[in-house]
Formats: C-alpha cells, structure tokens, sequence
C-alpha cells in the first residue's frame, strides 16, 4: 500500500534502516515546528554567484590574450554607481507599498460596504488601477504632475522620484484591495453570523473580529505584491529615476563591449536575489507561524 | 578680429546690452550712453555660393539657389538687429515685473539645466562616477560658462526629451535630436543646426548587400524610437527588429538575429574602427542626412537667440571638429563645411 | 470601405483643429501596425497563460514528491524567478540562453539559433508567471482540510489520483482570487517582450510615437487598450468563480 506523505521521516517502529538516525533527526525537527518544514538552503545563490563568476572567469580568459580589461575588474569598477542606483530600488519600493497597502486597507474595506454608492465606487476605482498597466500609471503621474510646486514664493521641487513612488502606490493600492476583499470573503459566514448573535456592530466585527483572522490570510499574497513591486521598480525609469537598470544599460553604451552584456546583467539579478531570497524566507516562516490549520 | 566673444549676460540690462555690442563687430550697430542705437540699415548678406570668391556682403542676387546655411546669415544680421532692439526695448521699460521666462529663472536660480542623453557614446554617457560626460554635455558646458551659472545636467532618452523641455524640467535640450518638421511643430528648434549624421546599416561582408533595395524583407535590427526606422521598413520592405539600447542590438547583430544595424552613420563608422567588427562593413551609400538641432521651449525668444548665436559661434571657432577628435570621431563633413562657411562669412581674411 | 473612409478623416481633422493626434486611427501603416500589435498582444498572453498554468499545476505536484531532489529543484526555480526582475530573465533567456542554443542557417545565410525572440518570450513569460503560480497552488493545495486527504488516502486512492479528483477541485476554488491577480499581471507583463522586439502593443506604441511625436495621446490608448484587455480576462474570471463558489466562505 502507498502510504501517505505524512508517514515520511517519522516512524515509531523499532526498525532500523541505514538512514534512521538521520530521519529522526529530521522528524525531530519537524514536529518542533509544527509542521514539515521547507528546507531550503542558500545554495541557489551560492549558485548564481558562481555562474556569474565562472562566465566573467571564462572571459577574462579569453581577454588576457587579448589585452583587454577582464569582465570582473569592469564590474568592480561599475558597483559603486549600481549600487547606488540598486539602494533607490529599494527605498522606492518600501515607500509606494507602505502607501499603497495602507490606502489599498482603507478602500478593500469600502468595498464590502453596506451602501451601494461606496461599494460601486470602490469597485470602479479598484478595477481601474488594477487592470491599468504600471507603466502607463507612471507615465500618466510624471506628465499630470508638476515638477515644483510655488508656495508663498518658495519652489518646491517635486522629484522623478517622489512621481515615481506615488505612481507605483496606485497599482498596489488596487492589488491590496483585491487582497483584503478575498481574505474577508475567505472567513466562513458562520462568524459574521455569530458575532451578528452576539449584538457586535459592524465595525466591530470587522476590526475585532474579522480582519485580526485576515492578516494571516493576507500576509503571503501580500508579500507575494511586495516581490513583484521590487521588480516593477526598473519601471520607474521612464520616470526619468536613475535606477539600476537604466545605469546598467548606460553603463553597457559607455563601455561598448558586447561581451559585457550577460555579466552587467547577471550582476542585477543578483543584486536582486539577494536582496528579495531573505524576504521570501522570512515571508515563509511567517505563513508557518501564521498558518491555520483546520 | 579674430574671434567673437560673447560677454556674460549679467547685472542690468543695459551692462548686458554694452557688453553685448561691445564684442560684436557688426556694422550697423553702435553702443552710446543712453543705449543701443542703429546707425546703418544693414544689408542682407548673401553668398551666391560656398566655393566661389564672392566678396561677403554683395548685395541680393535673385537668380541664385540659396542653402540653409547662407539663408541662416541672412537671418542672422536681421536676429542680432532685433535682439539689440529687443534689449533696448527692456532697458526702457525698466522696472517692469519680470515675466517668468527661463533666462530670469536661470539667473535667478544660479544654474541651467540642460537634457542631455547618457546612454550614446560618445555624444553622452556615463563616467564612473555617474557624471554625464561627452560631446553634448561639453557643449552644455559652454553655454553655462557663458551665462555664467552653474550646470546641471538631466540624462533624456528619445521617448521623453520633448516632455521635459515642454514641462520646463529641462531649459535647454542638447540631446542628439534630429531637427524634423513634426518636432518643430512642438518645440523651439534653433537654427543652426550643430550636428549631422546620416543614415546607414552595418552588416556582415558576405551579405553583400548593394543598394537599399536589397534589404527588402530582410530582418534589421534598429534601436526603438530611431526616426528612420520607418522609412527603412515602409520604403525598402525591410523587418525592423528594434531593441532598446545599442548594447542589446550589437549582441543580436552578433548571433545572427538580423542581418544588418541600421544606425547613425557617425557610430557605425567608430563601431566598425574596433576589432571584433572586422568581419563587418557599412556596404550602402549613406542617406537622409540629417541634421541635430538644439531645442529650446517654445516662446522662450530670449534664450533662442543666444543659444543661436553661441551654435554660431562653435562653428567659426571648429569647436564641434576639436570636440570630434577629443572624443576619437571621424569628422563629419557637416561639421567641416559648417566651420569653413561660417569662417568665411564672419573672420575677415587677415584675420584668419 | 467609404464609412469607414470618413471615421478616418474626422481623426485627421481632429488632429489639425484639436492637436489630439491619433496617427493610429488616420495613417494606414500606423493603423495596421497596431492592429497586428493588439493581436499579436492577445497571441502572447493566451499562451503564456495557458502554459503558465500548466507549471503551476505541474509544479505544485511536483513540490509534494517524495524524492528529495525533485522538491529542491522545484524550490530553486521558485526562489530564481519569484526573486530576480523578469525583464532581467528575459534578457538572460535571450541573449544569454539564446546564444548558447544549436544554429541552424536561415534564408539569409546566416547562422542564427533556433529558437527566435518569440519563443523566447513566451518561455520567459511563462516561466515567471508559473513560479508565482506554484505558490499559489501551493497554499491552495495547504488550504484543503489534511482530514479530507487522509480519509482520501484511506479510501485507497494513489497519490496522483487524490491530486486530482480531490486536491486540486477544492484547492482550484480556494485559490482563485490569487490566480486571477496573477494572470491579470502576466497580461500586464506581456509588456516587457518590448525589450527583446516581440511586436506587442508596448512595442509598436513605442515605434509610433516616436515618429509622429504623440506620446500623451498614445499612452491614453494604451490606457484604455489594457484595460479593455484585462477587464475582458477579469469579467472572466469573475464569473468562473461565482460559479465555483464554496458555500458557507465569504460574507
């Protein structure tokens, strides 16, 4: 008989199989966490680390006959100014979630409203930004958005940057209203009903009740919107932000060696792997913590 | 004399107009104490051709074809004749409020800003430190040492240059701009023009490619955005294949995704000076040459006519040629012939 | 073609009274290369939806398997494309993937690789859009009560066949919010196969507005293009969900 995945690397029987102790060690493990746990390593980006190296090692090989500068020194040469532009990445992107989540909070829950005007309008407005390409909501923000503002004589200057954060929230804004909307539509009706018993109002099921079950729920499609946006940041150079990927490709029409195209490359993908790998561990062990088991 | 030297456009308005005229030798101007008077009608001057031995200054011939060049010296004695009339204009009516036009802003602000592209070597790109540096951000630099400010340099790519010149993000657009008919249309486009390229395609020697015809239905790479993309594809039935950046499209030229790169003439022939382009030639006859032009927001007259006359200025000096070399081009013959017309129309023999 | 004829040069003249210029609408060249563009749009992302779903599937089963290697490789693919920006793959599967495939000469005498920019994209594509499908299988396939599997396991079924008669029914429903969000995104992401000049709407926008200088006018159509296009997938997804509604969820 086939038995079932929960019988894997546990077993109570006084059988002693060449691995034994290695599988109780592992089921050890797992019944302290609770559940089984995704064992995942940092070799995928020991990996990527390597295959960056070996290519820049293959052609720098093929460089030293050449007398030409080797791949790795160019790229050591370019990192202060990736980096840099890799740092902006990021601050863009924590600021437009945290603006986008909290504003997305506020109209997921308008759209499960009692009154049809706030509900249909809500609706309207999420399907909007969530059906509109981020490119063209930034674009769309850079040109309706001035550039300075003139407050009693004095100029304000409202950055790319500043244009770009708020032309990202837009979209988040709409995906975490999606989120909330299904995470409150996932709780069974049995609760409302039974708060509703209990003589809650409303606004009490909703903020004592309901959402404090959402936020698990919520959390992996939210990080899920988060991994997304760090790679939608790259948009934001038609914003005219001098981002990593835009410095990448100038960097390239500087250096004007096609050689150097896959390396420069590789190099943002794991700029951003490293970035996003730790997050989405984190993101895992808090769907383990948080999960619900029924 | 030898040179014409702009002063800086500081302080008063009357400073600026001295200073102004001071420099410039053009007969029919005379600088007095009350400001700018006209002594003589100036004589519209007009060459009946760049190579003969016509003396400058003959009066109108009717009967002869006239080039852009000698139509913009044409303009140019009436432009400076309308310039010193507007100065004067704005002396007498000192004390009016200024209307926010850009060069108050820039001399309020203490810099200029100028769009320059950052990804185009040599005319713009990128140095380690994150500094635009090429041929356009020198020029850029030329004009705010003129003005005496600072200079900030905005990198713009082809999709988003005009926006910003029209938003006012951006005063001055030096941005390898093709000088078309549509974008006149939107924008302040400056005569004269600084640059010019043409159009051609590189491709492997065996392709053997003859005339543009031969390209019908042949898949070339091209960068998205290039204006001659469109005629290269509706006229001779090529496929374009357009990338983003130079880099991505020489990597598809290189693997075989196209047969040929149809590009600026100016890059193809630096590309083709390196090695690892050997096997590779520019087979066709240059066309659509075509020039760059300097663009500035529309209605912004002032800062029209000095950027004018500064592009003036960098052709009697060879300025574009010297800059050419610095950065390892080939100069292009629109750049010699613009140098040697405008030193014949504007350095007396002795002088030169 | 005389209606259609004047439609046509109401476009032109709004473009000389109003300065709202539509070369799309007006120019034969400009109309026709958008029309292969919004198809060519539509082509892609039917594609990689469907196969972005089938790595979804097939990634989520292969996530529970009982061979070691099997889940970490799973694992290594989700953490590569849930991690890295997917224009940066697409860059990586083209040029990079793309230079190391067979040749083969094409009708021009050159040799060039076998898989060309399209099916490069719609590799890329799909395999970005299924790494983030996997997950949500995945916690679709967690959501499904482990009393419901065992008592499938006791009733003699084979893990494949409770995969599929039981699992992934009542995962389907409970992850089909998620899934809707991500296939509006992947229509959203055709988008970047601009880079890699796979003629999608992006692309000949691009093309267009750079040559008749109509930057505003074409951003707003693609405004609306897109949200025709998604709303059209979403209206959908939507009514697919009603109908596979679980009862005693939901408010």
């Amino acid at each position: 008989m086939k038995c079932g995945h929960a019988l894997r690397g546990s077993t109570d029987l006084p059988v002693l199989l060449p691995a034994a102790h290695r599988l109780a060690a592992t089921a050890g493990r797992d019944r302290a966490a609770g559940g089984p746990v995704l064992r995942l390593r940092a070799w995928h980006g020991v990996f990527l680390i390597l295959a960056v190296v070996l290519w820049s090692g293959l052609a720098a090989a093929q460089q030293a006959a050449d007398g030409r500068e080797s791949v790795l020194s160019a790229l050591i040469r370019w990192s202060p100014l990736l980096l840099k532009g890799f740092v902006f990445n990021i601050i863009i992107s924590f600021l437009a979630m945290g603006i986008g989540t909290i504003v997305g909070v506020m109209l997921g829950i308008m759209q499960i409203s009692l009154l049809p005007p706030v509900r249909a309008g809500s609706w309207v407005v999420t399907q909007f930004f969530r059906n509109a390409p981020w490119l063209v909501l930034l674009f769309f923000c850079m040109y309706l958005l001035p550039f300075e503002f003139q407050v009693f004589g004095f100029r304000i200057p409202f950055p790319d940057w500043v244009k770009g954060i708020l032309g990202l929230s837009l979209p988040i804004m709409a995906n975490v209203s999606e989120i909330v909307r299904g995470a409150i539509q996932s709780i069974p009706t049995g609760q409302w009903e039974a708060a509703h018993s209990l003589a809650f109002s409303r606004r009490q099921i909703l903020f004592d009740i309901i959402l404090p079950q959402c936020v698990k729920r919520m959390l992996p499609p939210w990080m899920n919107l988060y991994a997304i946006l760090t790679m939608a940041t790259v948009l934001t150079s038609v914003v005219g932000v001098s981002e990593v990927m835009t410095l990448t490709q100038r960097v390239l029409a500087a250096e004007s060696r096609t050689d150097f195209l896959v390396p420069f490359y590789g190099y943002v993908m794991l700029m951003f792997f490293v970035y996003c790998y730790p997050i989405a561990r984190y993101t895992q062990k808090l769907e383990l913590r948080y999960a619900v088991y029924h | 004399m030898a040179r014409i030297e702009y002063g800086r456009v500081a302080g008063t308005a009357s400073a600026a107009i001295d200073s102004f005229t001071e420099r410039l030798p053009l007969p029919g101007l005379d600088s007095g104490e009350n400001g700018v008077y006209i002594t003589r009608r100036t004589i519209p001057i007009r060459l009946q051709s760049v190579s003969s031995n016509s003396i400058p200054g003959t009066p109108f011939n009717d009967t002869d074809a006239i080039t852009k060049e000698e139509q913009f010296v044409k303009n140019y004695a009436s432009i400076i004749k309308s310039a010193a009339v507007l100065l004067l204009a704005i002396t007498l009516a000192a004390g009016a409020t200024a209307s926010a036009d850009v060069l108050d802003r820039i001399a309020e602000r203490g810099k200029i800003v100028v769009g320059s592209k950052a990804d185009y070597r040599p005319y713009g790109y990128l140095d380690e430190g994150g500094n635009i540096v090429g041929i356009e951000p020198d020029l850029a630099r030329d004009v705010a040492d003129t003005l005496g400010v600072d200079l900030e340099l905005v990198a713009v790519t082809a999709s988003n240059r005009m926006e910003f010149l029209e938003q006012g993000k951006i005063d001055v657009l030096i941005g390898t701009m093709t000088d078309t008919a549509e974008r006149r249309g939107v924008i302040n486009i400056l005569d004269p023009d600084y640059y010019s390229s043409g159009t051609n395609i590189m491709a492997r020697k065996e392709s053997n490619f003859v005339s543009w015809e031969d390209l019908d239905g042949v898949p070339v790479c091209g960068i998205q955005g290039a204006f001659y993309n469109r005629k290269t594809s509706e006229e001779f039935g090529a496929e374009i294949v357009g990338f983003t950046g130079t880099s991505e499209v020489l990597e598809a030229l290189k693997q075989g995704r196209c047969a040929a790169f149809v590009y600026d003439d100016s890059f193809l022939v630096s590309r083709l000076q390196q090695d690892e382009w050997s096997e590779y030639e520019m087979p066709l006859e240059t066309i659509d040459d075509s020039p760059w032009g300097i663009g500035v927001a529309t209605g912004e007259d002032r800062l029209a006519r000095l950027i004018s006359g500064m592009i003036v200025k960098w052709h009697v000096d060879g300025r574009i040629v010297e800059l050419e070399k610095e950065y390892g081009l080939e100069p292009t013959p629109f750049a010699k012939r613009m140098h040697e017309f405008f030193v014949n129309e504007f350095v007396p023999e002795d002088a030169r | 073609m005389d209606p259609l004829q004047t439609i046509y040069e109401w476009f032109r003249w709004l473009n000389e009274a109003a300065g709202i210029n539509l070369t799309i609408v007006y120019d034969s060249y400009d109309r026709n290369r958008m029309i292969r563009g919004f198809f060519n749009t539509i082509y892609l992302s039917a594609i990689c939806l469907l196969f972005s779903v089938v790595i979804g599937v097939v990634g989520a089963w292969l996530q529970n398997s009982p061979l070691k290697w099997t889940r970490r490789i799973v694992q290594g693919y989700i953490q590569l494309f849930r991690n890295t920006p997917p224009l940066v793959q697409m860059y990586f599967f083209f040029f990079a993937l793309g230079s190391m495939m067979p040749t083969m000469e094409n009708e021009w005498g050159i040799m060039e690789p076998i898989l060309s920019n399209w099916h490069w994209a719609i590799i890329s594509l799909s395999f970005f859009a299924g790494s983030f499908n996997v997950e949500i299988f995945r916690s679709g396939i967690e959501a499904v009560p482990r009393s419901t599997v065992e008592a499938a396991e006791s009733l003699g079924y084979t893990r494949l066949q409770s995969y599929v008669h039981v699992v992934l029914p009542l995962a389907l429903r409970v992850c089909l919010p998620a899934l809707n969000n991500n296939l509006v995104n992947l229509v959203k992401t055709t988008t970047l196969a601009y880079a890699i000049a796979v003629p999608e709407m992006l692309y000949v926008s691009n093309q267009i507005w750079s040559d008749s200088v109509n930057v505003p006018e074409m951003m707003t159509f693609l405004l609306f293009a897109y949200v025709l296009l998604v709303g059209m997938l979403v209206w959908a997804m939507n009514s697919w969900e009603r109908a596979m509604r679980l009862p005693g969820f939901g408010t």
